[in-house]
């Protein structure tokens, strides 16, 4: 019996709704939680819909156009009406569903979408304002004047649109990614889904069972069903019990599957911590699971459908397959006084269970004439009208009347606080259509069930449109027993079959009333769409179903149209004059319910939203202090401050000037590094590189030209000859994997016949840039007599192998920066040695680490190629590198180097630009134009590519492409850049402002 | 003249700082650095990798695999790493490089790829559930077991991992500069069942 309400003592009675006994809730276990900031108690085992109820709290929200007051509608992930705010602060989560979120103590909820408050809600004015606000009123109104758009409508419209807050803070808890592959997947642990799963589990399969509930058990937890002689919830534990023990099989509570993908894989997020106030150490909030299935069970169950009739979205109007659910496994009385609607057996069900705890039924409306019946025992007792429907309901804040008339006219009014509607039932088909099949119309079972279906794939119980306990308990082991077998797994025995008790078994078409106004008859309850706007839309040229779902916003509330897809499209079809299956549905696409962004992103935020790499000599450069930049994946040492210096520029002058006169040290390791071998190792770098490579001597280096099939540079570097069959090469830092891959496309495709071998060696070895005038020096002192470094014995462009402090090692004699230079690589796990050693060596001789930005300044003082230049869109003849093109051989891009757009006089080629006021800076993305010409596109002259200021010269220098570049040097053209306001006079240079010989390198 | 010899430093001196990490109660995860290793690429030249196949049996005692799984004797072991291809892993102090590319000659390519790796030993009765979050391929005993080995990706990382026990062990190898970030995506993964980092 119901508990009495509390006289009027000024003391709340507490859970006055709540039933004295039964329920699969634990009644030891209070939990006191807020809502609205108003405290309430509820029990371990209910959602805060169910606790909600119990405390007859019945208004939790507004509707989002019109501001309607809402209540609960439903008792599952479909629910459209009750999404609240959901924790405070940084977790602090918008449009939860109040039926799935577990109750936990301490749980702090607050409605949405209301101003100053639920019960009195500004807003509301909006629904006076409803014919202004029918389907498509945007596409109609804010039009005029234009200039309002963006001062006036787009404000008014921010503010007032969007559903609930998000929080601004970050999120203080962790998530993760996992994968799991399994023989046989079985979603949803219904009645279905637990056969399927035990079936399965006997033979021997992998197997992986996922739940969205915290219980197992689906509908039968809201039942009175008998299965194998104990209570269905009885054999559901003994079920889960045998399941959860047995070794290869993975039960997943709390687990929704999202998404059907290829190749049998799906998508699934674990609320692992949703139910508790905070995760515990080192446990994330959700889990995104990727499972990988032979065979997939899709026992998902069915979603009842509402009723369409005029005033159907009051507080206390809820699905009766809801109601039941409440009152049998939340112990909760959802209305004393109820009016049952039903267009199927199934409302009958429920008028049983109202009744038995204790509410009084005002009537069982029943839009089928009075029946031939079919096995259904109706209870004397029970106040049923056939051939009825529901025409009016009254009451503001929570339903208070409810007018209906019988098959024969007569009209009668009740008082009722609870409607509870029983539409028919929508099998839960949605992840049979991820991969782009249909579902089918079914005249026969009033329903869509699934069309056409993924391979591998197989549909039980309410999901397939079977609607009885029996049916899915058998349908379960068969498909149980066919996926095992399908995975090389001997069938196993069968199992107990079920004695219905209660749980009627129905289904029925679309059914709905209209009256003489359609406006208030409400299809789609979150985005406010009734039957009128449905007319209207086809009345306005809106006729195929993705339109109409687009025009008036019907299905595209975070339900999905899960409540609303197959009123709205029988509605439709009526006004079309089509069939429902003429008219067919929109597409489901994943996901089935909103995931989280953060359970995707799994471990992968701020710092680890994808991985780093480091370079051999990254912890010294980090004791150095240096400034490290980011070069894709790579953390690269830009410069190194000393102390006192204020200011980045003043330390990259510094170590440039120091390689300039002394000597530096710089991490070149990031440089791609692939070791070709094999007899045809120079055939092949003649076929890929647009310069000579088979004639290079062994102990020899060369710079090398990459083309694209299409002429452009691809990338460059330097080749050196280690044998007669071993060559070095590197590539730029940005290039290296897809050279390598260019590498393994041209042997395989273009000439397997050849006899060679590629390895990335970019990790192997460490690469340090020793330059400046006293880099012979310094290398002198670490090699001691082992190396003669003499200009005779060593000269320029020069490799080889050595022993240096023990370890194997290749020094390189070439320079990027234009001083007297090498590159020493040793295997990188030695370089932090071997840099300190420098270090210890060089101070005497000023060594100075220098990063990438003075690397920058001394090869753009050399009009060196680099990123900026190499952009894809260049040629070896617009980096003035055209006599390094072989004419003696075929490779890569040399047929499509010579097509005239390539080689047009006109084309924009390499010079440098010195600002014409000394005191200027450049910028490099600055076009270039004539002096006195316009700026337009049609003048547009070249571009900068790259701009550093150069010590040596004593101002800003800039390398850039510009039209008859050559024939310009010593004129002025003007650098102009509208985006950041520049407009600069430049002089035009030849691209190398240093040392144009390049005698300095050579010494 | 310069007679002090240079020392190893790893990837991981930094990051991997040994001790007990993530959940408190014994350890489900076990981590260490394997140091001291050679390694060397080895290819077949065309498609008749018989006499190479003969001359690596002889010298090391080890069949080259020809699927993905990881042959080892002694100190030595041969991980399949793709058509004709093997990972060939010793230690530094066996003299692997040279004594593989005098068995090879003629009939491979041998490239010396010392130090280019990063590779953890990860064991303990929680390392496949561990594994499983990072690497998306199937670890159930029914799949990959001692000897399986895969070329996979970890985390946008490439990893080379295989089984070495039935306990289960597993090594996974990645190119030196990813270590840290592996590591500390491997620390991720494993800190809800507590792992501890031996030296």
């Amino acid at each position: 019996m119901t508990q009495a309400l509390a006289a009027s003592e000024g003391r709340r009675t507490l859970q006055p709704s709540r039933l004295a006994a039964g329920g699969l809730i634990e009644r030891e276990s209070v939990l006191p939680f807020t809502f609205d900031g108003r405290s309430y108690q509820g029990y371990r085992g209910d959602t805060l819909a169910s606790a909600l109820l119990a405390n007859g709290v019945t208004l939790v929200g507004r509707s989002f156009k019109y501001h309607r007051p809402r209540g609960i509608l439903s008792a599952g992930p479909e629910e459209p009406n009750a999404l609240v705010e959901l924790r405070t602060g940084a977790r602090r989560e918008p449009n939860t569903r109040a039926t799935v979120a577990e109750l936990y103590a301490g749980l702090a909820a607050a409605s949405q979408n209301r101003w100053p408050s639920l019960a009195f809600d500004m807003m509301s004015v909006n629904g006076l304002a409803g014919p202004l606000f029918s389907a498509g009123f945007y596409y109609k109104t804010f039009m005029w004047p234009a200039s309002f758009w963006e001062k006036v409508y787009e404000p008014l419209i921010r503010r007032a649109a969007g559903l609930g807050r998000a929080a601004h803070e970050a999120d203080p808890d962790t998530y993760e990614r996992s994968h799991l592959f399994c023989d046989v997947l079985i979603v949803g642990g219904g009645v279905a889904g637990l056969a399927a799963a035990l079936v399965a589990s006997r033979s021997g399969a992998r197997v992986v069972l996922c739940e969205q509930d915290f219980l197992l058990g689906g509908q039968v937890l809201s039942g009175n069903d008998e299965i194998g002689g104990k209570s269905a919830p009885a054999w559901v534990k003994d079920a889960v019990g045998e399941l959860e023990a047995a070794r290869r099989v993975r039960v997943l509570k709390r687990t929704t599957v999202f998404g059907l993908f290829d190749h049998g894989v799906c998508g699934a997020v674990e609320r692992v911590s949703d139910h508790l106030e905070a995760p515990a150490p080192h446990t994330v909030r959700q889990r995104y699971w990727k499972i990988v299935a032979r065979r997939i069970v899709l026992a998902a169950g069915a979603i009842e459908r509402p009723i369409v009739f005029p005033g159907n979205d009051r507080p206390g109007i809820m699905m009766a397959g809801a109601v039941r659910s409440y009152v049998e496994r939340f112990a909760v009385l959802p209305g004393r006084r109820a009016v049952v609607f039903t267009t199927n057996d199934s409302g009958y069900a429920t008028a049983r269970a109202l009744k038995r705890a204790g509410a009084e039924i005002a009537a069982v409306v029943d839009c089928r004439p009075k029946p031939a019946q079919q096995g259904i025992e109706r209870a004397a007792d029970l106040p049923i009208f056939h051939g009825g429907t529901v025409t009016a309901t009254h009451g503001r804040l929570r339903l208070r009347k409810v007018e209906f008339i019988d098959g024969d006219g007569h009209k009668h009014h009740v008082d009722a606080d609870l409607l509870a509607m029983a539409g028919g039932w929508d099998p839960a088909v949605h992840l049979t259509c991820h991969l782009g099949s249909k579902p089918q119309w079914s005249d026969e079972t009033g329903a869509f069930v699934p069309g056409r279906l993924p391979p591998g794939l197989a549909v039980v119980g309410a999901a397939a449109g079977r609607f009885t306990t029996a049916g899915a308990l058998a349908d379960g082991q068969q498909a149980g027993n066919e996926a095992a077998r399908d995975c090389g797994y001997a069938a196993s025995t069968g199992m107990a079959s079920t004695v219905d008790a209660g749980g009627g078994a129905g289904n029925g078409a679309p059914f709905w009333y209209l009256g003489d106004t359609a406006k208030k008859c409400f299809v789609d309850f979150q985005n406010d769409v009734t039957a009128a706007d449905i007319a209207l839309a086809a009345r306005e040229g809106y006729r195929s179903v993705e339109h109409v779902k687009r025009y008036t916003t019907l299905g595209m509330a975070t339900d999905q149209g899960k409540n609303s897809g197959v009123n709205g499209l029988a509605l439709l079809a009526e006004v079309t004059n089509r069939t429902i299956a003429e008219t067919g549905t929109t597409t489901y696409r994943p996901p089935f319910t909103p995931v989280a962004i953060g359970a995707i992103a799994g471990h992968e935020r701020g710092k680890e939203f994808r991985p780093s790499r480091y370079t051999p000599t990254h912890d010294w450069a980090a004791e150095r202090g240096a400034v490290f930049v980011e070069v894709g994946q790579w953390y690269r040492a830009q410069w190194y401050p000393r102390r006192g210096e204020t200011d980045w520029l003043e330390s990259v002058n510094r170590e440039a000037m120091a390689v300039r006169t002394a000597v530096g040290v710089c991490d070149v390791s990031t440089l791609g590094k692939i070791e070709v071998t094999g007899p045809d190792s120079g055939r092949f770098l003649d076929l890929v590189y647009a310069n000579a490579m088979s004639g290079l001597k062994v102990g020899r280096v060369r710079y090398g030209v990459m083309l694209r099939e299409d002429g452009h540079v691809f990338d460059d570097g330097t080749v050196a000859r280690l044998a007669p069959d071993r060559f070095f090469l590197t590539t730029t830092t940005a290039h290296a994997e897809a050279v390598l891959r260019h590498f393994e496309f041209c042997h395989q495709v273009l000439a397997p016949s050849l006899d060679v071998s590629f390895v990335d060696v970019t990790d192997r070895w460490a690469q340090l840039a020793i330059a400046g005038p006293k880099s012979r020096e310094l290398l002198g002192k670490l090699l001691g007599d082992t190396f003669d470094l003499s200009s005779e014995r060593f000269p320029y462009l020069s490799v080889s192998q050595l022993t240096v402090c023990g370890v194997p090692a290749r020094l390189y004699r070439i320079s990027f920066s234009g001083e007297l230079g090498y590159e020493l690589g040793v295997p990188a796990d030695f370089a932090d040695a071997l840099i300190r050693r420098l270090e210890e060596l060089g101070g005497p001789l000023g060594l100075t680490p220098y990063g990438t930005e003075a690397m920058t300044v001394l090869r753009v003082e050399k009009g060196f190629a680099a990123s900026g230049e190499l952009n894809g869109q260049t040629t070896a003849r617009d980096l003035g590198l055209a006599d390094l093109m072989s004419t003696k051989k075929e490779y890569i891009g040399r047929a499509m180097l010579g097509r005239p757009a390539l080689i047009d006089p006109d084309r924009p080629i390499l010079v440098s630009f010195a600002p014409v006021d000394r005191s200027a800076p450049l910028m490099a993305g600055s076009h270039f134009l004539d002096l006195g010409a316009p700026a337009s596109i049609e003048n547009d002259q070249g571009y900068m590519t790259s701009v550093v200021y150069s010590p040596t010269l004593g101002h800003y220098l800039g390398l850039g492409f510009l039209k008859r570049g050559r024939e310009r040097i010593g004129t002025r053209v003007r650098a102009y850049d509208p985006v950041r306001n520049r407009d600069v006079e430049v002089e035009v240079w030849p691209a190398c402002r240093y040392d144009p010989s390049g005698g300095r390198a050579r010494v | 003249m310069s007679d002090i010899s240079l020392s190893a430093r790893s990837a991981l001196a930094t990051v991997a700082i040994p001790g007990r990490h993530g959940a408190a109660g014994t350890p489900g995860v076990m981590l260490a650095e394997l140091r001291g290793l050679a390694l060397a690429s080895l290819a077949g030249r065309g498609e008749n990798i018989g006499a190479l196949t003969a001359a690596v049996e002889r010298e090391f005692g080890v069949a080259l695999p020809s699927r993905p799984s990881r042959a080892a004797q002694g100190t030595a072991a041969f991980v399949w790493s793709g058509h004709n291809q093997w990972l060939a892993i010793g230690e530094a102090s066996g003299d692997l490089v040279r004594r593989l590319a005098a068995c090879a000659g003629d009939l491979g390519y041998v490239t010396d790829l010392t130090g280019s790796r990063t590779i953890m030993r990860i064991s303990g009765p929680r390392a496949r559930d561990g594994l499983m979050k990072l690497l998306p391929i199937d670890l159930d005993e029914a799949a990959f077991g001692v000897g399986s080995a895969a070329s996979t990706v970890a985390a946008h990382m490439p990893v080379h991992v295989w089984q070495t026990d039935e306990a289960p062990a597993y090594e996974i190898a990645v190119p030196r500069s990813y270590g840290p970030s592996l590591f500390r995506s491997l620390s991720a993964a494993f800190a809800e069942y507590g792992f501890s980092v031996t030296a």
